[in-house]
């Protein structure tokens, strides 16, 4: 076994962020390990679960019971898993019940307090979510507190693969000479993002001499170790150079839903949102991220969203199961789904959501569980697995991952542990890797821009208009085309330098960027601006929208 | 006006020959024989000797002497003097001609008389007149510019009248970030004004006067062609259109006549008008369009200038 590879892959970590397209995988290995029906035993980590805690949370409170904390650190480390010394960022979901606003303050405050009784350190709330801070070894104690519903690793957000040539090729530099038309209001512009590192630097070169900036982070830190959103930063500005920007940064989905409620009372006209998330939503426009998007498009604001950087990172079809082993046939003769790269981190979801009824899914009683195996010494070698329990009303997601110190084979496993139906399953493997076989470019959208309310935009090259193959397509799981654009990526920023600015991540900034250079030069609505967009877009492909280009590349002149 | 001026100098012309000339009158030599002298003198030579009953006409009398032409021998016409007493009266200017100063003056031939400048005559009521305005236009919200325009005025009595006229003054709208004001462009008012004059005669040849009223303003407004284009290469057209509307004014001037019938003058007026006007912006390919109306476009405006004005 390769020394570097660590043990239980599990739940991606923020830090990844790019590196779908910037680290050179693209030197694709032409052979590699066949395909087998052959499925070495995993090991059982479904004994004894606790249906209010998710899998990881199991499985960090197991090993600090058995092994102590220094195992929890190596599996944190492994999954990356953010951990402040020897506590773990969760979320606990308050059981809201019929209460109204007032009745689920106070439940939420009672919870709270019943948590740090118990050592947990609550950082932040929003409706019934406790974010809070909580050793592994308290970890099913708080799952036990009768009004605490379910206890999980808050859901996190990646940025897409970072990389402007974009303003010429769009036209916006048409726009920039002319003055503006019975508006004297500048548009303002959100760039909502993990990290801003380096941005105070830019300000006033690459940037508006001045912006307003709010963390939501527990923490308070703008930069974050991440200079993602600078760069998308720059790119509006680049687009827009009049438009005031506001640079707001976030870690987990209850930082993001207190960040857009903001965002939202600051008259904010247009969100830049390069950020995506897996097993986060059903991939139809609904959850608690794409609730997010709804609620800022209620308040008039575009969301312009990168769709994703997947489109070789992704692959889903309906469970099969030729030799009736329980194991999913990829093919006849496969069963295991090959990923090729330094690093895997696979989320799977299937069509079992339920319905959403605004605040949670009613939840799946159909049961899968996701394998992940790598090669060494001539044969597949088990090193994760995900194997939460879906009885009812659990989410239907699991997610495995590792990495290695070099790019190796890598194998994915789907179990049918107990459903009544064979669902449609999704994988997305994340990181720096690409699916070997059997991918599926179609559906790759992440969430939530797979929202009907956002702007969805892919990525095409910034000289050649090519689309870039890692842009995600439509459709989405309820059969509606995305994205609705394409936008140049590849381009020159200041924060990546050399590099390039590649992936959707650029492109998103553009379509932004677009909507505050056209809002603060005419008086028309954001609506307006929208259609007057989707009547220029460049058609590319397909004639007409379509799942890779949408409505076409984005144009601004006429 | 150039015709005007001419037929008037003309007419001034005739004039001022009538008052020098003075009447002529007829003579009948009274006597068997009279002398004709050379000056009005009794001892200056005879030049010629007329019969009783020869008939002369006289212009000029200088002293006891009517300067009369006679035909000498060689028949041209030689002027001459003959005395009152040998002489009847027949008919004419006599008493006019008696009352003639009674210093002896060289007779100065008829030919010799030239036109003299005549004073005009002062415009003291004049029933209609007729009047042309040229000027400039300061508004407070659209800048400066020319103005033009034509008026009528009719005299009720010698202090009070009425005034029609037409205005129009037009000013470029400078680029302004008030989205309550039109554009850049062209503004053109054209007000069709009444107005109650009330003139204050000075002398023979100044009248001041007052002006009060109100009047409907014709109102035109072009977006600067510059702007249009800029918007039109991004495949947006714009367009800002302005309402009529009712309006008032206040004025004062001073007409100075030059002739008898003519005056050029002077004057202020301060035109006072709000309206309403509206824009719109139109997308080429989506045709998205939005629109707004502009609610409170203020013309009020200073329109100064000169006038020349012809009385009847």
């Amino acid at each position: 076994m390769n020394k570097t590879i660590r043990r239980y892959g599990w739940l991606a970590f923020a830090g990844l962020i790019a590196v779908t397209l910037l680290l050179p995988v693209k030197a694709r290995v032409q052979e590699g390990p066949q395909g087998t029906a052959f499925m070495p035993p995993p090991p059982d980590h479904q004994k004894n679960l606790n249906p209010k805690l998710d899998f990881p949370l199991q499985r960090m409170a197991a090993i600090y019971a058995a092994e102590g904390i220094e195992k929890v650190r190596e599996y944190a480390a492994q999954h990356k898993i953010e951990m402040e010394g020897d506590l773990i960022r969760v979320v606990a979901e308050a059981d809201s019940g019929s209460l109204g606003n007032a009745g689920l303050q106070a439940r939420v405050s009672i919870v709270s307090g019943e948590i740090e009784a118990l050592g947990g350190r609550v950082e932040t709330s929003y409706e019934n979510l406790i974010q809070h801070l909580v050793n592994p070894g308290t970890i099913q104690a708080i799952a036990r507190l009768p009004k605490v519903k379910f206890l999980r690793l808050p859901l996190k957000p990646f940025p897409m693969a970072v990389t402007t040539e974009g303003v010429a090729k769009t036209g916006a530099d048409t726009w920039h000479g002319v003055t503006a038309y019975r508006t004297t209001e500048k548009a303002k512009v959100c760039i909502l993002d993990l990290g801003f590192q380096g941005y105070s630097g830019l300000l006033g070169t690459e940037l508006p001499s001045s912006v307003t900036v709010r963390s939501f982070r527990a923490d308070g830190d703008i930069e974050a170790g991440e200079v993602h959103g600078a760069a998308c930063a720059e790119i509006v500005h680049d687009m827009a150079p009049d438009a005031d920007l506001f640079l707001v940064n976030f870690g987990t989905e209850v930082e993001q839903h207190l960040a857009v409620d903001w965002i939202i009372g600051q008259g904010v006209k247009v969100i830049s949102y390069s950020v995506g998330w897996f097993n986060a939503g059903d991939g139809k426009g609904t959850g608690p991220i794409c609730n997010d998007v709804k609620k800022a498009y209620d308040a008039g604001i575009i969301w312009c969203n990168s769709a994703g950087n997947d489109g070789e990172n992704h692959w889903e079809g309906t469970f099969t199961d030729s030799d009736a082993d329980h194991w999913m046939n990829f093919s006849d003769t496969d069963e295991h789904l090959m990923v090729y790269g330094s690093e895997c981190y696979a989320y799977m979801n299937w069509d079992d959501w339920g319905t959403w009824n605004g605040t949670n899914y009613s939840g799946s009683n159909n049961d899968y569980n996701l394998y992940l195996y790598y090669w060494s010494g001539g044969t597949w070698n088990w090193i994760d697995s995900s194997t939460g329990s879906q009885n009812g009303n659990d989410w239907p997601t699991e997610s495995v991952g590792a990495y290695a110190s070099a790019p190796v084979y890598w194998a994915l496993y789907v179990y049918k542990s107990s459903a009544s139906r064979n669902c449609k399953l999704e994988i997305f493997t994340v990181g720096n890797n690409y699916v070997y076989e059997y991918n599926v470019p179609a559906g790759s959208i992440d969430i939530p821009a797979d929202s009907p309310y956002s702007v969805t935009v892919g990525a095409t090259d910034c000289i050649s208009d090519a689309l870039h193959s890692y842009s995600s397509r439509g459709p989405t799981h309820d059969g509606r085309v995305k994205p609705d654009f394409t936008a140049p990526s590849g381009v020159t920023t200041q924060t990546y330098g050399y590099r390039n600015f590649y992936g959707t991540s650029a492109s998103a900034p553009h379509m932004a960027g677009a909507f505050g250079l056209i809002l603060g030069k005419t008086p028309f609505s954001t609506s307006q601006v929208q259609a007057i967009l989707e009547g220029r877009g460049l058609d590319l492909g397909t004639s007409g929208k379509d799942n890779l280009y949408g409505i076409g590349r984005l144009k601004l002149t006429k | 006006m150039k015709r005007i001026a001419a037929v008037s100098a003309i007419f001034i012309g005739f004039l001022a020959v009538g008052l020098i000339a003075g009447p002529s009158v007829i003579l009948k030599v009274k006597i068997q024989t009279a002398n004709v002298r050379s000056e009005p003198d009794m001892s200056s030579a005879a030049i010629a000797q007329v019969k009783f009953g020869t008939l002369f006409e006289s212009s000029n009398k200088v002293g006891n002497f009517y300067e009369i032409a006679i035909t000498d021998k060689d028949g041209k016409t030689v002027y001459g003097f003959i005395h009152a007493s040998v002489v009847e009266v027949l008919g004419g200017g006599e008493e006019e001609v008696i009352k003639e100063e009674e210093k002896v003056q060289k007779p100065v031939p008829k030919t010799e008389v030239k036109p003299q400048r005549v004073e005009p005559v002062p415009a003291e009521f004049k029933k209609m007149g007729l009047g042309l305005f040229v000027g400039a236009s300061s508004s407070s919200d659209y800048g400066s510019g020319l103005a033009f325009g034509a008026q009528f005025y009719f005299g009720i009595t010698k202090n009070i009248g009425l005034e029609v006229s037409g205005l129009r003054f037009q000013t470029t709208a400078k680029e302004t970030d008030d989205e309550t004001k039109l554009s850049k462009g062209k503004l053109a008012v054209m007000p069709l004004q009444l107005s109650l004059v009330a003139r204050f005669p000075v002398g023979a040849k100044i009248v001041p006067y007052v002006a009060a009223g109100g009047g409907y303003y014709l109102n035109t407004f072009t977006l600067d062609s510059a702007l249009v284009g800029s918007w039109d290469n991004l495949g947006i057209d714009i367009d800002e259109t302005i309402d009529n509307a009712f309006g008032f004014h206040l004025g004062a001037g001073l007409d100075y006549f030059i002739k008898p019938n003519i005056a050029v003058g002077a004057s202020v007026k301060y035109c006072l008008a709000k309206t309403k006007g509206s824009w719109t912006m139109k997308e080429q390919v989506s045709s998205e369009e939005t629109s707004g109306t502009l609610n409170d476009l203020k013309l009020n405006a200073f329109v100064f200038g000169a006038s020349l004005k012809y009385f009847f």
